[in-house]
C-alpha cells in the first residue's frame, strides 16, 4: 500500500512541477508584453495592457517609471519611426509592446519602455496568423 | 470641333502632361524605395535614416557609425586598440540594442584591456574605464537593469567582473575550474543572473548579478559562443559554435529545454524586440538561420556572400545586418589587410524583397557588436542648442536626460573631453620577406629575436619569454597553406597582445610576407596574445602567452607589474587627460556587494 502511495506521490510532485514549469502566455515575471492598452491612469503614470495573440488573453498593470520612453516602433508613415511620444500623447486601444520587469518585492511590474505597433506590421500580422493557427504566443511549444 | 471643344482638348493635354511631370518629380519616401537598384535615386539626398547601427569596428579601434537602412558610413569614433563589444547606456529592456537613453556606449577594447565610454551624443571618446590587472577582456557587453554597471569577461585570465560605471569600481571572480574562457555575456533583464559561454567547458556560465557570485555551469553544445536573453526573459539562446546548434536555457529551471538544429557555425544571435525570431549568423554555412522561438525550430534561413561574424538587427525588426568577414575578390584591394564587409537583409516577412540582401558594403576593420538605435536619439547640435545640451541635456519624449553628472569621477559640465586614445602612436612595425627560421626566442646581439608562426588555429611557438627591460623583435609568419574549412584561402593571421603591449605590437600577417614588430619590454607580467583577424571558426581560440619576467623570476598573473599597468597611464598622450581615466587596481573588490542592487 505504501509503496503504491509513494507512487502515486511522486507521480503527482512530477506532474506538479510539469505545470509549474509549463508556460500557458503571459506570466507575472514576464520581461516584456504584447497587447492593447486598455487603461491609462496619467497622475498614477500606471497603464493596463491586455495581452494578445494568447490563448486566453490576461490583463496586467505596468507602472512607468520615471525613465520610461513612450516610442513609435513601426508605423505607415516613415516620418514617424523612432518618434519618442509623451504620456499625454499616448491612447488606450494602442497595440503596444511594452518592456520592464517585476519590483523584487513582487508588488509592481515596472515599465522601461513603451514601444507603440502598427497593426499591420509584419510581426503583429505573423503572430495573428500564429494565433489563429493554434499557435499562441507565449505557450511552450 | 468648335471653339469650347477645342480648349477642353488644349486643357486635357495640358493635364494629363501636368500630372505625368508631377509624377517624374514624386519623392519614394525612404522605407518604400527598392534598395537593390544600385544608381541613387533624386530622393537619396537629404536622406533620412530611421536607424543608426553602432558598431566595434575591432583592430581599427574605432566605433563606426553606419545608417539604416542606406548603410551609408556616417562616421568613425575613435577609441583605442581592438573594439569588441558594448551596451548602450538606459535600460537593458528589450533585446540587444536595450532601451538607449542615447547618453552613452561602454565598449570593451580587448587589444587595450579597458573598457571606453563613448558619449553618443558628442560622437568622442569620453572616459576610459580601467578594468583590474590582470584580467583581459573580451566582452563588456551585458548591463544591469539599472544601467549602472556593466559585466566584463576576461576570456584572457578565466576572470568575470562586474563594473559600476560611473567610477571603475569592481568585483572580479576567479571562474573555477582552470582554464575558463569565459566568453560573449549578457543578462537576465530582471536582474537575477547573468549568463556567460566558456568555450572551455563547453558550458554556459551563471551568476548571480547581486551579490555577484558564481552559481552554476549548464552544459550546452560544442564551444558555446553567443549567448542572449531574449525580451521576455524565458530564454537564453546559445550559439554551439561547433556543434551546429542552437541551445535554448530555460531561465526559471537554469536548465537546457531544446536544442534545436541550426545552419553550421552559429556564431551569434540576435532576437527581435518579441522574443519570437531569433535571427542567428552562422559563419560555416554561410547564411542566417532564423528561429522560431515559439515553435522551437528553424523556420527559414537566408544565404549571405561571405563568412559571418557578429549581426544586429533594427530597433523595428525590418532590417537584419550579417557583418561578415572575408571579402577577397569581393571589393577593390586596399592593400594587406582587406576591407571586410557588411550585408543588410530584409526581415520584413510582407516585403516584396523578404529574405534578399538589399545592400552590401565595404567595411574598415573586422567589426564585432553591432547594435541599432533609433536615430531620433541622437540629438542636433547644430541648432544653437549647445549650451542647452551641455548644461541640461535633452528630452526624449517625456523623459529628461541630463548630462549633469556631479561628483561622478571624470565628468563634469565645465569640462566634456574628446579623447583620442593611443593607438599603436609608439609602435615600430614594419614588413620584410617570408622568414622561414625556426620558431623560438634567439638573441642576436642586444635583441631577443621572437619568430613566431601563425596558422589555422594556432601559434608555434605557444609560449615564449623575455627578460624584464629588453628589446624585444617579433617576426610573425602566416604559414598557412589554405584555411581549411573556409573556401577562401587568403586569411590573414593576427598576432596582439593583450593589455600594455597591445599599444605597440598589432601584427597582421599576409601569406609571403613576414611582419616585424618591436618593442622594449618594460613591463613585467604575463601577456595572452590572440589573433585579432578573424580566420575561422577556431579563431577565438587561437592563443597563445609571452611571459616577461622579472629580475630573478617568473611572470605569472600573480607576479608582474600589474599594479602600474592597471592605471592605464599609457593610454593617453597628454597628463591632463589622465584625469579621464578611472577604475583599475586601485578600486578592485571595493564595490559594497548586497548594498547595491542591480535593478
Amino acid at each position: 500500500m505504501k509503496k503504491y502511495l509513494s507512487i502515486i506521490v511522486v507521480s503527482l510532485f512530477v506532474l506538479s512541477c510539469g505545470v509549474a514549469f509549463s508556460y500557458e502566455g503571459s506570466l507575472p515575471d514576464d520581461t516584456a508584453y504584447v497587447g492593447t492598452i486598455t487603461k491609462i491612469d496619467r497622475g498614477a503614470r500606471v497603464i493596463e495592457l491586455t495581452t494578445k495573440f494568447e490563448k486566453t488573453p490576461k490583463t496586467w498593470k505596468l507602472h512607468m517609471q520615471d525613465e520610461c520612453q513612450i516610442q513609435v516602433n513601426t508605423t505607415k508613415n516613415p516620418s514617424e519611426k523612432g518618434a519618442f511620444k509623451k504620456l499625454s500623447e499616448l491612447k488606450e486601444g494602442t497595440l503596444a509592446e511594452v518592456h520592464g520587469w517585476p519590483s523584487r518585492d513582487g508588488g509592481k511590474w515596472l515599465a522601461r519602455k513603451i514601444s507603440i505597433l502598427n497593426p499591420d506590421d509584419y510581426m503583429v500580422k505573423r503572430l495573428e496568423a500564429d494565433a489563429k493557427g493554434g499557435v499562441y504566443f507565449g505557450h511552450e511549444p | 470641333m468648335n471653339k469650347k471643344g477645342f480648349l477642353a482638348l488644349i486643357f486635357a493635354v495640358f493635364f494629363v502632361a501636368g500630372i505625368a511631370e508631377a509624377r517624374k518629380t514624386e519623392i519614394t519616401p525612404a522605407d518604400e524605395r527598392d534598395w537593390q537598384v544600385i544608381a541613387p535615386q533624386d530622393s537619396d539626398a537629404p536622406l533620412r535614416d530611421y536607424a543608426m547601427l553602432y558598431e566595434a569596428g575591432g583592430h581599427d579601434g574605432n566605433i563606426g557609425v553606419i545608417g539604416i537602412p542606406s548603410m551609408r558610413v556616417y562616421r568613425y569614433i575613435m577609441c583605442g586598440v581592438d573594439m569588441h563589444n558594448f551596451p548602450f547606456s538606459g535600460s537593458n529592456a528589450g533585446n540587444n540594442n536595450g532601451t538607449p537613453d542615447g547618453k552613452f556606449l561602454w565598449v570593451s577594447d580587448k587589444g587595450a584591456d579597458a573598457v571606453i565610454e563613448v558619449n553618443l551624443q558628442t560622437g568622442f571618446a569620453e572616459r576610459i574605464l580601467a578594468n583590474p590587472k590582470p584580467f583581459g577582456i573580451h566582452h563588456s557587453a551585458a548591463m544591469s537593469p539599472n544601467g549602472k554597471y556593466i559585466f566584463l569577461t576576461g576570456e584572457l585570465t578565466g576572470k568575470v567582473a562586474k563594473m559600476r560605471v560611473s567610477d571603475g569600481a569592481t568585483t572580479v571572480i576567479d571562474v573555477p575550474p582552470a582554464p575558463s574562457a569565459p566568453d560573449y555575456p549578457d543578462t537576465s533583464k530582471d536582474g537575477k543572473y547573468l549568463f556567460a559561454g566558456n568555450y572551455y567547458h563547453s558550458a554556459t556560465m551563471v551568476f548571480s548579478q547581486d551579490p555577484f557570485k558564481f552559481i552554476k555551469e549548464i552544459p550546452v553544445g560544442k564551444n558555446p559562443h553567443g549567448h542572449n536573453a531574449e525580451p521576455r526573459g524565458r530564454w537564453v539562446v546559445v550559439c554551439d559554435k561547433l556543434s551546429a546548434t542552437q541551445s535554448v536555457i530555460d531561465v526559471r529551471q537554469l536548465k537546457v529545454h531544446k536544442v534545436i538544429p541550426v545552419g553550421a557555425g552559429p556564431l551569434h544571435n540576435q532576437p527581435d524586440t518579441f522574443g519570437k525570431y531569433n535571427y542567428i549568423s552562422s559563419f560555416v554555412s554561410d547564411s542566417t538561420s532564423k528561429v522560431d522561438l515559439g515553435r522551437m525550430q528553424m523556420v527559414d534561413e537566408f544565404p549571405i556572400h561571405y563568412r559571418v561574424g557578429h549581426n544586429s538587427i533594427a530597433p523595428d525588426n525590418h532590417y537584419y545586418v550579417s557583418q561578415n568577414k572575408y571579402s577577397t575578390g569581393l571589393f577593390n584591394p586596399t592593400g594587406i589587410v582587406y576591407a571586410v564587409n557588411f550585408e543588410e537583409q530584409d526581415i520584413d516577412e510582407l516585403s516584396p524583397t523578404y529574405g534578399k540582401t538589399v545592400k552590401l558594403i565595404p567595411i574598415n576593420g573586422e567589426p564585432h557588436e553591432g547594435r541599432q538605435i533609433f536615430s531620433t536619439t541622437i540629438q542636433r547640435w547644430n541648432t544653437g542648442r549647445g549650451e542647452e545640451m551641455f548644461t541640461k541635456g535633452y528630452e526624449l519624449g517625456d523623459v529628461k536626460v541630463s548630462f549633469d553628472d556631479r561628483g561622478v569621477p571624470g565628468r563634469s559640465l565645465t569640462k566634456r573631453p574628446s579623447l583620442y586614445p593611443v593607438h599603436l602612436a609608439n609602435a615600430k612595425r614594419y614588413f620584410i620577406p617570408r622568414d622561414d627560421g625556426k620558431p623560438g626566442v634567439t638573441k642576436e646581439g642586444d635583441v631577443y629575436v621572437v619568430r613566431l608562426k601563425g596558422f589555422s588555429y594556432g601559434y608555434v611557438p605557444r609560449f615564449f619569454h623575455v627578460p624584464k627591460g629588453a628589446n624585444v623583435r617579433i617576426i610573425y609568419t602566416n604559414i598557412d597553406k589554405a584555411a581549411g574549412l573556409t573556401k577562401n584561402p587568403d586569411v590573414t593571421m593576427g598576432f596582439l597582445p593583450a593589455g600594455y603591449y597591445g599599444q605597440r605590437t598589432r601584427l597582421d600577417g599576409v601569406r609571403g610576407m613576414s611582419a616585424v614588430g618591436e618593442f622594449v619590454a618594460d613591463k613585467a607580467g604575463e601577456f595572452e596574445f590572440y589573433c585579432q583577424q578573424f580566420c575561422g571558426p577556431l579563431h577565438l581560440e587561437m592563443r597563445g602567452t609571452f611571459f616577461v619576467d622579472p629580475p630573478g623570476g617568473t611572470a605569472s598573473l600573480s607576479v608582474g607589474d600589474y599594479d602600474e599597468m592597471s592605471k592605464l597611464e599609457y593610454q593617453v598622450l597628454d597628463p591632463e587627460e589622465r584625469e579621464f581615466i578611472t577604475g583599475g587596481n586601485r578600486l578592485l573588490n571595493t564595490l559594497r556587494e548586497g548594498n547595491e542592487p542591480a535593478i
